[in-house]
């Protein structure tokens, strides 16, 4: 028995050391890689914010303050796939960070309002995982300890972890937001956005009212910061725009009927840049259909901070369709 | 509690320190530790259940006492059809009753009778089928004369409610364990050892293969009219390795444990997968199952000993009873039917076999498309696989390219997955003629020690974490 005991104490021993050695090396490694892709997240939240966006990737992708951080505090708060559920909870977490009086963005795209709740959502585990990083437990939807511990203690032993950590050394220049498109894959990248969540099995519109609730309270929330809160939609390509309009011709419709109606009964503003011709066809400044590069963020983001400050009257000239 | 969970972490090393540390004057009582061990363990899925484990329990003890003292043969078969109704009962309420109600109505209304079908929202006890066909052996064995009742209804509880093959089997026989729970045991450094090793490969099979395959499994047959060509069969033959290993995972872990406390358990499954006939398949395939059947049902229907179109009914009527005992739906029907009609070709209308790589193969083909029947949930979304999955939309290589690209499956996971089934086929290739793992403990420290902390680096760094998932055979 003895024998039997001390063996395995060995056994486990050798193994825990092999263990936390590779555990140690990734976190580090992992520091440096951005792996989860958190952007902004990932470092410091810095104190009285002026400027700021909330989102998913057209949130992350699209807005680049590098060339306004000079003058002011400007902090990019979204994450790839983020719904609004998370973007209240990210507010609610750091608004003793925000400034009063703070121009706030918050991207609405095609399929925002689109989707099953949170939880329900194919991809949930992986993406909720992010979340272990950077806030609170009581803003973590479904929290769960043992993931928690795993995440931020032990995250070399997340097989999905590993995957992207040979995956980003196996392609250590291909950061997504860095490349340009061709503009051929618009068709493709709208029917990607068919997927799983957005629409039943007959092709119907499921609308993710989580969501919707969730920038009610968002915006709620803002107003108590007494925040410049604009609603804005991104440059898409032409094409993207095209394959919308072509493939189901009540969408953009219904779409500007629910921001519409946030609009009316918020008070936010609204700004539309989806078919902005500045943007919609320079392919140079597009990672792919509906997504801007680094380029062409750092181009839309200077240009839209001028716009609204230099003439902020122009704000009401691109309301959507029927809110005039 | 599931055997991948931390809180079976826990119960087991603490029961395993225990019971080897058990007062001297306790050596012949060790069952009584096993037994509260057992039934804690039970408990801890839904203590209301235990009521269900105590019923059938005390229905099989007492009947077979009662058998024993009995000499009147008609008493005798009435005994014997008094249990079996009482412990199928239990079985039948709540795992076919909705089945038959529901299907009872759909049948009537053929005949224009609008039947509403009753139903019970009842949730399935965990091991129910487990347990039920061990007691059921107990009795029809004692009734037999094969076996003499146990007098000790705590030792008799004990071997019913064994922990490590409570919930999903081995469905043991009695003149097996029960001898093994009543004597005292010595602790035997082999047996452990070996029994801690047949637990991490079975942990290597659950946790690095099954659950890393569930994945895509559960992809596709989740949203099937999303997917076409390559992907279809990709999800298909992943369910056939994902249900063979989370299975088989379960067994090897379930007879490690029992090595741990000194008990041998029956093995389950034999590399079922090299088998070159669907006969020699069932041989290989939760064998304590098919032995059960072959036994209780097959052998008492005739077997093989009547005329040619008897045994074709019979090996019918035992397969699609062992289809239905997977689960009260027609696709687990018509699976086990697959199966049977295969055997019946395979008896009257082929010549005899001998092994060969192409009838393997084969073998592996037909069993594959099998548990299409299986995983789906009804028979249009068989059709739809069986349909779709050799649509070719431009080239072969495109074929195959999207099919690893449109289930999500990337270069790493390929490659992984790749190095599990290699790993999967070597051991279950070489384990047709030797015990794999006294070969591995054989050889010199350096390799064998190499090869344990491999696979415990493994498991460490590929399974998931977080998400603890249930075994496929716990639905059962």
């Amino acid at each position: 028995m003895k024998k039997f005991l001390s063996k395995i104490l060995i056994y486990i021993s050798v193994l825990l050391i092999i263990v936390l050695g590779i555990n140690t090396i990734y976190i580090r490694a992992e520091r440096k890689l951005d792996l989860y892709n958190l952007g902004d997240l990932a470092g410091e939240v810095p104190d009285n914010i002026q400027i700021c966006n909330f989102g998913s990737s057209h949130g992350q992708g699209d807005f680049n303050y590098t060339d306004l951080r000079d003058k002011y505090t400007c902090f990019n708060f979204a994450l790839a796939a983020q719904t609004y559920l998370y973007d209240y909870k990210i507010l609610q977490n750091y608004k003793s960070k925000i400034q009063k009086g703070v121009l706030v963005f918050i991207p609405v795209s095609y399929f925002s309002f689109l989707g099953v709740p949170e939880t329900q959502k194919p991809d949930f585990a992986s993406k909720n995982s992010r979340y272990y990083k950077f806030l609170p437990a009581e803003f973590i939807e479904q929290y769960d300890l043992i993931s928690d511990i795993f995440i931020n203690y032990f995250p070399a032993l997340l097989p999905d972890n590993i995957r992207m950590f040979v995956e980003r050394l196996y392609k250590p220049d291909e950061s997504f937001f860095e490349s340009g498109t061709d503009g051929r894959n618009a068709e493709a990248r709208y029917k990607e956005h068919l997927v799983y969540g957005k629409f039943d099995e007959n092709g119907k519109r499921i609308y993710n009212y989580e969501a919707v609730e969730a920038l009610y309270k968002m915006i709620e929330e803002l107003k108590g910061l007494k925040a410049r809160i604009i609603l804005i939609t991104t440059p898409f390509i032409r094409g993207y725009n095209d394959a919308v309009k072509n493939n189901d011709p009540d969408f953009l419709r219904e779409f500007h009927g629910i921001i519409k109606e946030i609009v009316k009964k918020t008070g936010v503003e609204y700004l539309d840049y989806s078919q902005d011709e500045r943007y919609t066809d320079d392919y140079s400044i597009f990672v792919d259909a509906d997504h801007l590069n680094k380029r062409g963020a750092r181009i839309f983001t200077d240009n839209l901070i001028k716009e609204i400050f230099s003439h902020p009257s122009s704000l009401t000239t691109t309301r959507p369709a029927g809110t005039e | 509690m599931l055997f991948n969970s931390w809180q079976f972490g826990i119960f087991l090393p603490v029961v395993f320190l225990i019971y080897w540390n058990l007062p001297k004057k306790f050596s012949n009582k060790k069952w009584i530790f096993l037994l509260l061990a057992s039934y804690y363990f039970y408990m801890s899925w839904e203590v209301k259940y235990v009521v269900l484990i105590l019923f059938t329990t005390l229905i099989s003890y007492f009947a077979a006492i009662f058998l024993e003292k009995t000499q009147n043969k008609t008493a005798k078969k009435l005994i014997l059809i008094s249990a079996l109704v009482s412990c199928l009962g239990v079985l039948f309420v709540f795992k076919y009753f909705n089945f038959f109600s529901e299907n009872f109505a759909c049948f009537m209304s053929l005949f224009a009778i609008k039947l509403h079908p009753v139903t019970l929202k009842l949730i399935l006890p965990v091991g129910i089928s487990f347990y039920t066909f061990q007691t059921l052996s107990y009795v029809i064995d004692v009734y037999r004369g094969d076996i003499k009742p146990e007098k000790n209804f705590g030792i008799y509880a004990a071997f019913i409610s064994f922990f490590p093959q409570l919930v999903a089997g081995p469905i043991e026989r009695t003149k097996n364990l029960l001898p093994q729970i009543k004597s005292p045991h010595e602790f035997n450094y082999e047996q452990a050892s070996y029994g801690l090793k047949l637990m991490a490969w079975g942990f290597f099979k659950k946790l690095c293969i099954a659950d890393t395959l569930a994945v895509y499994v559960d992809k596709v047959f989740g949203m099937l009219i999303r997917y076409e060509g390559f992907s279809l069969i990709l999800a298909v033959f992943f369910f056939t390795i994902q249900i063979y290993c989370d299975f088989s995972g379960y067994s090897d872990i379930a007879r490690g444990a029992a090595k741990l406390f000194g008990i041998e358990l029956m093995e389950n499954f034999k590399s079922p997968y090299f088998s070159s006939s669907i006969k020699e398949f069932w041989s290989r395939w939760h064998i304590s199952l098919s032995t059960w059947f072959r036994d209780y049902v097959y052998i008492p229907l005739g077997g093989s000993r009547v005329s040619k179109f008897r045994h074709a009914v019979n090996l019918m009527i035992t397969f699609l009873i062992s289809g239905l005992w997977h689960g009260a739906n027609w696709n687990f029907l018509i699976w086990g039917g697959v199966h049977g009609l295969a055997q019946i070709i395979e008896n009257f209308a082929l010549k005899k076999r001998t092994k060969n790589f192409f009838r393997m193969i084969l073998t592996f083909i037909f069993c594959m498309l099998a548990w299409t029947f299986f995983r789906a949930e009804n028979s249009s979304e068989v059709i739809y696989i069986f349909s779709n999955m050799f649509k070719i939309n431009g080239g072969l290589i495109k074929y195959f390219h999207d099919g690893f690209q449109i289930i999500g499956m990337g270069k790493f996971p390929l490659a992984l997955t790749c190095l599990t089934l290699l790993i999967l086929a070597l051991y279950d290739y070489f384990s047709l003629d030797r015990d794999v793992i006294k070969t591995i403990s054989s050889k010199n420290k350096f390799i064998r020690w190499s090869i344990y902390i491999a696979l415990g680096l493994y498991i460490a760094f590929f399974s998931p974490k977080g998400v603890v998932t249930e075994f496929v055979y716990f639905q059962f």
